[in-house]
Formats: structure tokens, sequence, C-alpha cells
């Protein structure tokens, strides 16, 4: 796949990851374009692979620690979101609710759901992206998964 | 307890409320695509660096600082190799037999050797003491070296993974200084601090190649290996000194941390290749096991070592930074 299609494609979900990961919204695009920039000097390598999702992961993961260290002290957290919420927007209240509890996971459990299931890696390349086994992937999920559990059991609440 | 779909769903909704903005310059996508460099290009390359390495030694010789250090003074490699003081056991991973009777000559030790088989580690080299590393040593104590006699007959049955911790243990003599450099892909990936770059075979024969630097900090994949294999394991130990070294695992694949509570463990694990490998590649990881009072800490391969189908080293990754003191 050519490095601009991948970038085109894939950038507003590598941003999205990012915040979903923790990482500020205001330095979501700079950390993004940061770890492309990477993935870019080394693109023939990853090109040559079926999807290169698992390694622009990987390198999207090591970029947010890195700036993690250097730029952050901690999220703060925030009553009122920077960005526009409708408030009759139920669907919006409730995705609210969501990156509010996923602020409150462990980064061990947060790292997993959403590389799991909002960037759509398997075990395997979420195993890679984050350098632990497959199967501290999955026990971690299950517990991941558990903080989840009163949006599903209760969704008119959020 | 919400099924996968339930978590797709709610992180599809939690990503709705992050706004992209897709009017954000694409820089990146107007970059021209990556092309495999030509012949021309990289012989031209080579007489260049070449011509400015000799140029660099003549400069060098005629201002008599042939050693001047290959790096900024204010950048230095953040992964670095433990110095032991000469009271403690020194760090005798990778060593030959030899080797580790030369370095431990005139200490005064009561030195001992036992040879055993070992499926992994080819014979000559040591593959225990006792002491472990960074433990006390005084003048007349006892120091034991197990030497690997290789394997025994018939007692392995997986010859593959010799001949790939044989690969492992060549990249760690080239990384702690003990040997030259092990066989090299022609194009190998090399992934520390975050940064990756590509080295050939001629390139990686210098460990000053391997050094990766931005704007903060450089750091070294050959550097963290030195530092993983010559960590001082008593830290955090309560109790009278055990018995502790690094050690390859028998069984290639299984849990690395069973029963391996009292032993620092070198793991050698194979994977199936990753979807971002190379067709042919074969990715291994390799992590230590430092016992906390006893007990194993949490399995975490801090490199990956891929081999390609010819069994020449293709990549070598830290996959994520080392903590000072610990593995």
């Amino acid at each position: 796949m050519d490095f601009s299609a991948y970038v085109a494609r894939r950038r507003p979900t590598l941003v999205r990851t990012a915040v979903l990961l923790g990482c500020p919204s205001g330095d979501a695009e700079d950390v993004v374009q940061t770890a492309l920039l990477k993935c870019y000097r080394s693109w023939r390598h990853v090109s040559r692979a079926d999807g290169p999702d698992a390694y622009v992961h990987r390198v999207l993961v090591t970029t947010l620690i890195d700036a993690r260290a250097r730029r952050w002290n901690g999220e703060l957290p925030a009553d009122v979101l920077p960005e526009p919420s409708p408030a009759d927007d139920t669907a919006w209240a409730s995705g609210i609710a969501v990156r509010r509890a996923l602020g409150a996971m462990s980064q061990e459990h947060r790292e997993v759901l959403v590389l799991r299931f909002f960037a759509d890696l398997s075990e395997r390349d979420t195993a890679a992206a984050l350098g632990v086994a497959p199967g501290t992937v999955k026990s971690r999920t299950a517990r991941a998964l558990q903080a989840l559990a009163p949006f599903v059991e209760a969704p008119d609440a959020y | 307890m919400p099924t996968e779909n339930d978590a797709r769903e709610l992180l599809a909704r939690a990503a709705a409320t992050i706004v992209v903005d897709q009017s954000a310059p694409l820089s990146l996508a107007g970059l021209p695509e990556p092309t495999r460099p030509r012949w021309p290009l990289l012989l031209a390359t080579a007489a260049a660096v070449v011509l400015v390495l000799g140029g660099g030694w003549l400069v060098a010789t005629h201002l008599g600082s042939g050693d001047s250090p290959p790096l900024p003074a204010d950048h230095p490699v953040v992964e670095h190799e433990h110095a032991y003081a000469s009271d403690e056991m020194p760090s005798l991973v990778a060593y030959t037999t030899a080797e580790a009777r030369a370095t431990l000559a005139g200490r005064g030790v009561d030195l001992t050797v036992r040879k055993g088989h070992s499926c992994t580690v080819p014979a000559g080299y040591v593959v225990r003491t006792t002491p472990a590393q960074g433990m006390r040593l005084h003048g007349g104590d006892a120091v034991r070296l197990d030497v690997s006699g290789g394997p025994g007959l018939g007692s392995c049955t997986v010859t593959a993974s010799t001949q790939k911790w044989s690969r492992v243990l060549g990249l760690i003599r080239f990384a702690r200084g003990l040997g030259g450099p092990p066989a090299f892909s022609d194009d190998i990936v090399t992934a520390a601090g975050g940064m990756v770059e590509h080295l050939t075979a001629t390139e990686a024969a210098d460990p000053g190649s391997w050094t990766l630097c931005d704007q903060n900090s450089c750091h070294s994949v050959l550097a963290a290996i030195a530092q993983l294999t010559t960590v001082p394991h008593h830290l955090h130990v309560e109790g009278p000194p055990r018995d502790r070294f690094l050690s390859p695992l028998l069984d290639i694949g299984r849990s690395p941390n069973a029963g391996r509570g009292d032993a620092v463990t070198m793991c050698v694990q194979e994977r199936s290749a990753l979807d971002s490998r190379p067709s042919g590649v074969t990715p291994i990881y390799v992590s230590f096991d430092p016992p906390v009072d006893g007990r194993a800490a949490g399995w975490c391969p801090p490199i990956e070592i891929d081999l390609a189908a010819d069994g020449s080293i293709a990549g070598v990754e830290l996959l994520h930074p080392i903590a000072a003191g610990t593995s």
C-alpha cells in the first residue's frame, strides 16, 4: 500500500486512537504526525507486510509513551470536554461517558480496549503493538471489558 | 459482561465525539513514495562514506585523538552496559569458558567448572555462575561455572532451537564487544527509542551505526542488549544470595515464567511471523525474568530479533524502554 494512500485513509482513525489512548486532543495530531514520519522512513519494510496497521500502531504507542514522558504530567480530568457537544444528542453524551470511563481505567486496560476494538487489531497484533504476550492481551481485555459493563446493562443511565 | 461487539460500538461512540480537523495539512500524504535504492546511488553513498570516514580518520590521526566519541557529549546513549567493581561477581553472560577463566584470574577465587548438557547453549559457553553477577566476591570465595557441553546424545529434539540460540548468542557477544559481527542480512531494521532505521550489513558491523538519536536522546538496541545481560540481579532480593544467572529456556514456546522463580531466565520464544514482517522472517522475542524476592516478575520481552529465512539477522528492535537498573 502506498504511504500517501495509507495516511489519507487512516490518519483520522489514528488521531482518534491516540486520543482514546489518553493523548490530549490538542497533541494528538502532532503525535500521529510524528509516528507516521517514523513509519515513513521504513515504509518499504512495512509495506511488504499484509497490513501495516500493527506496525504503525506499535510506533504510535511508543511515540505516545515518549511524548507522555517528555511533555505531559498526566491527564487533567475535566468536567467539560473541549469538543463541541450537542446537549440533546444522547449518543454524543454516551460517547463522552465512555471516554470518561476509559480515562478512569488503568493505561494497560485502556490500551487493549482501544487497540482491539477501535483500531481493530487482532490479539496478536495488539500484543506486538504493546510489547506483551498475546495471553496478556487476552486477560487484560477480559478485565477491561468489565469496566464497560455499566454501559451495556443500563445504557440509558449514560 | 459486554461482548466484543458491545465494546466496538461503545468505542465507536466515544470516537465519534473526537473532532478531527479534516482540513489539517496532510503534509505526510504528499511525501514521495519510498523507493527501493538503486545500485549507483548505493555505490556513490558507499564511496562518500569511505571518503568521509577516511578523511575523519586522517584528521583524527593528525589531531592525536583517534578514539573520539561518535556522539555529542550532551547526548549519551540512554542504555549502557553495567560495570561491576573488582569485588563484585562480573557478568559472564555469553562468555566462553576460557574468557570467563581469564576474567576471574587474579581475583584469588576458588574456581570450579562443571560441564552439563544444554539443548540450546553451544558447547563451551558459560550457562550459569554461582554466585550470580553483582554478588560480593572476596578472595578465597568459591566460584562455580556451569558450562555447556552441548546437546547430549538423544536428549534434545529441537535442533533448530540450538541454531537460533546461537544467533542470539552471537548478537549478544557482538553487543558486549566479545566477538565480531554475526551474520547480518543486507537490510537490517533497527529500532530503539521509538525510532526506526535501516542498516546495511556493512553498517551493522559497526556498533556505532546502531545509535539512533532524536532531539532529546540517543538510543541503541545493541547497548540495550548489553545492559540487559549485565544488570545486577541481586537488586530487591532479600535473604541469602541465591544462585542466579542467565539461561535460555529449553522448551521453546512455553510460558517463560513457569517454575523459574529462582533463576534469571533469558527467554527465546518463537512466534509465528507478525503481519508487519516480510515473508520468511521469524521474530524471536528476548526477555529477562528477574526474580523479585523469589517471585518471577511479569513477562515483558524488551527485545525482538528477526531472523531471515537463511538464518541471518534481519532486525533487532527495542520494543519498549528499559528501566535503569532492572530489566
